[in-house]
């Protein structure tokens, strides 16, 4: 057997407690990533993406908690690990960039703190070394006079600018794992394409794989090794990022995609998906897709579908595909 | 922090500062410019007391009781015929001790429960309710209780404002506590493995802080007031210390022939509280980032 793969999220259930009982907001999920690789994580708001990346780093806000299921970085099982132990991993071999640029950066400090503390958690170094750390991040990230800008209040920085603070401060401490919450949401269009370049350089440069979570399926053809599509907290369909564009089983990443099976009849209600993601205390019986589905009959609605191998790596949680095979 | 540009390339144009200071700002304001001079004033004459007094606080002089203010004693003397002036200047040198000392504790007790509270929701839940009791009660109730228990005094006058200082400052802070705590930053900073202490410290606390100063400022007139007046009530300071309030007390025998000996301290005491409240104002307003232009 191989060595075991940078992270691999087993069977992991996220739940929230709520006046309606637990309720999953990640059911299941289970993922692999391996070192230097880009997973992208596709779905509609509320699919549970942003608590699926949470969970990794046990930061699940009240009352939600992690409920069952292994995240296992490097071998090692980070749902078994004491809080202390967890800070260890949060930041030095796991970071996170999240949305909002604007507001992740606290305002009464200076970038170049900022970045500092985030090193001064994690190394034993003098406040003088933090700072050339910090420094020295920043001109990874491309910010042009670093020294300088290390001194700045984030307000005086644009949002590309911050979000590059960002990955700075989450690079720092050289972590394993990047996870990227819609890191270019936020960001005008030529912005975001800058961030992504700078992404992919650092990934590069440093090897770390990263998680990436998106629903701009332009993002994730031009980041992803690896897609993964989820819905209503679970994975529908994963694979290769060529096999998911090329060849999408699942009738909902048809519908993400907008692309359309050789089925001429049914093509047109394809285009758009009809209706909303279930929320977490109506979901519906069977596979959870299957009131939106153009394709879904009776067993849809009484049994789950499991993930089916439809090539190599290739699998869809789909009772219905290959949707060709229904047109012979 | 300083926003040190000093040693840096000349590769950007040059920043523009970071806004008028916060003395700047204050000072904007004529009112609270004077406010800030009667505080500065007040302040140096209670610390410098001994150094001003030219004669002995607690020296009677039977010869010259009850005398209105003249050349010789500019504030009149008392029943005993010492000397106002001395009197009144070590009289603000304990009445502004005690009040600073009881917000300086119970306002860092009060910032203490405040941040327990908003950081862990386990324990927030008991600490307010326990709070809300505190508040239920007078501070006059305090000093009462206080004074029945260890004798009427300063501690007792001390630690009765203490008391009634910490639940509205634990209010206040974790108010601010949880504003700042809903941030993205606060997620960030979780997220790159951050202890919950250092957060408090780093993160929380500095948001929090133009709060706890303008109330600190705020409260520091009330409680000088309330120190006073449960001196007043002969709970505080005993006979023959030198306090504003008590010194207000010991004169109400002779309102009406010597009015001077209740009117003096009194009146120091009205703008001693006033200086503060003014000031609290003006801080508040320089800092809060909503009215800033």
């Amino acid at each position: 057997m191989p060595e075991a793969p940078l992270l691999e999220i087993d069977n992991l259930r996220t739940v929230f407690r709520t006046g309606h009982g637990e309720l999953p907001a990640v059911d299941g999920v289970s993922l692999v990533i391996d070192t230097g690789r880009t997973l992208c994580i596709v779905g509609e708001s509320g699919c549970g993406k942003s608590v699926l990346a949470l969970s990794i780093l046990r930061l699940v806000p009240r009352p939600g908690r992690i409920a069952g299921g292994a995240i296992r970085l490097a071998g090692r099982d980070l749902t078994a690990l004491s809080e202390a132990e967890m800070r260890g991993v949060r930041g030095a071999e796991i970071a996170m960039i999240f949305q909002e640029p604007m507001t992740s950066l606290n305002p009464v400090h200076t970038v170049g703190f900022q970045i500092e503390e985030a090193v001064l958690a994690h190394r034993a170094v003098s406040r003088r070394e933090a700072r050339e750390i910090a420094i020295e991040s920043l001109a990874r990230v491309r910010i042009p006079d670093p020294k300088r800008r290390a001194e700045e209040y984030p307000h005086r920085l644009s949002g590309g600018m911050r979000q590059r603070v960002m990955i700075a401060m989450a690079l720092a401490c050289r972590p394993k794992l990047l996870i990227a919450d819609e890191p270019t949401t936020a960001l005008d269009v030529t912005i975001q394409a800058q961030i992504l370049d700078l992404l992919r350089e650092l990934q590069a440069e440093t090897g770390m794989a990263i998680l990436l979570i998106t629903h701009d399926l332009g993002v994730v053809a031009e980041m992803a090794d690896e897609v993964a599509v989820m819905y209503a907290g679970r994975v529908v369909e994963r694979g290769p990022a060529e096999a998911i564009f090329s060849d999408a089983q699942h009738p909902y990443t048809l519908g993400l995609f907008g692309s359309l099976p050789r089925l001429d009849a049914e093509a047109e209600r394809l285009l758009a998906i009809e209706g909303t993601v279930p929320p977490p205390f109506a979901l519906p019986s069977g596979c959870r897709f299957h009131p939106r589905c153009a394709f879904a009959d009776g067993r849809c609605a009484n049994d789950t579908p499991a993930l089916r191998r439809f090539g190599e790596r290739h699998e869809a949680a789909c009772f219905r595909a290959p949707l060709e095979a229904m047109a012979a | 922090m300083t926003a040190g540009v000093q040693g840096m390339t000349g590769a950007l144009p040059d920043v523009t500062p970071r806004g008028p200071s916060l003395l700047r700002r204050v000072l904007a304001d004529p009112g609270a410019t004077f406010a800030a001079l009667l505080v500065l004033l007040f302040v140096a004459a209670a610390l410098f007391a001994p150094l001003i007094a030219w004669v002995d606080p607690y020296e009677t002089n039977l010869a010259a009781t009850l005398r209105p203010p003249s050349a010789e004693h500019w504030f009149g003397t008392d029943a005993q015929g010492r000397d106002l002036v001395v009197r009144c200047l070590y009289g603000l040198r304990l009445t502004l001790l005690i009040g600073l000392v009881s917000v300086a504790i119970g306002g860092g007790l009060g910032i203490l429960v405040g941040f327990l509270a908003a950081f862990y929701p386990r324990l927030d839940g008991v600490l307010m309710r326990l709070m809300d009791m505190l508040l239920s009660f007078p501070a006059i109730l305090f000093g009462l209780a206080l004074a029945a228990i260890f004798g009427p005094g300063v501690v007792a006058v001390v630690t009765a404002l203490a008391i009634a200082t910490v639940p509205l400052m634990a209010r206040i802070v974790r108010g601010a506590a949880l504003v700042v705590m809903k941030q993205d930053y606060i997620e960030a900073a979780r997220a790159i493995g951050m202890s919950d202490a250092r957060l408090i410290w780093r993160h929380v606390a500095p948001n929090a802080a133009s709060a706890i100063f303008v109330f600190a400022t705020l409260r520091f007139g009330q409680v000088i007031l309330l120190g006073s007046a449960l001196s007043f009530l002969g709970l505080g300071a005993q006979p023959p210390t030198a306090e504003l309030g008590a010194m207000a007390a010991e004169g109400r025998n002779f309102l009406f022939f010597a009015p001077h000996i209740s009117v003096v301290p009194s009146v120091i005491i009205f703008l001693v509280v006033l200086a503060f409240n003014i000031l609290g104002d003006a801080l508040r307003d320089a800092l809060d980032p909503r009215l800033r232009v």
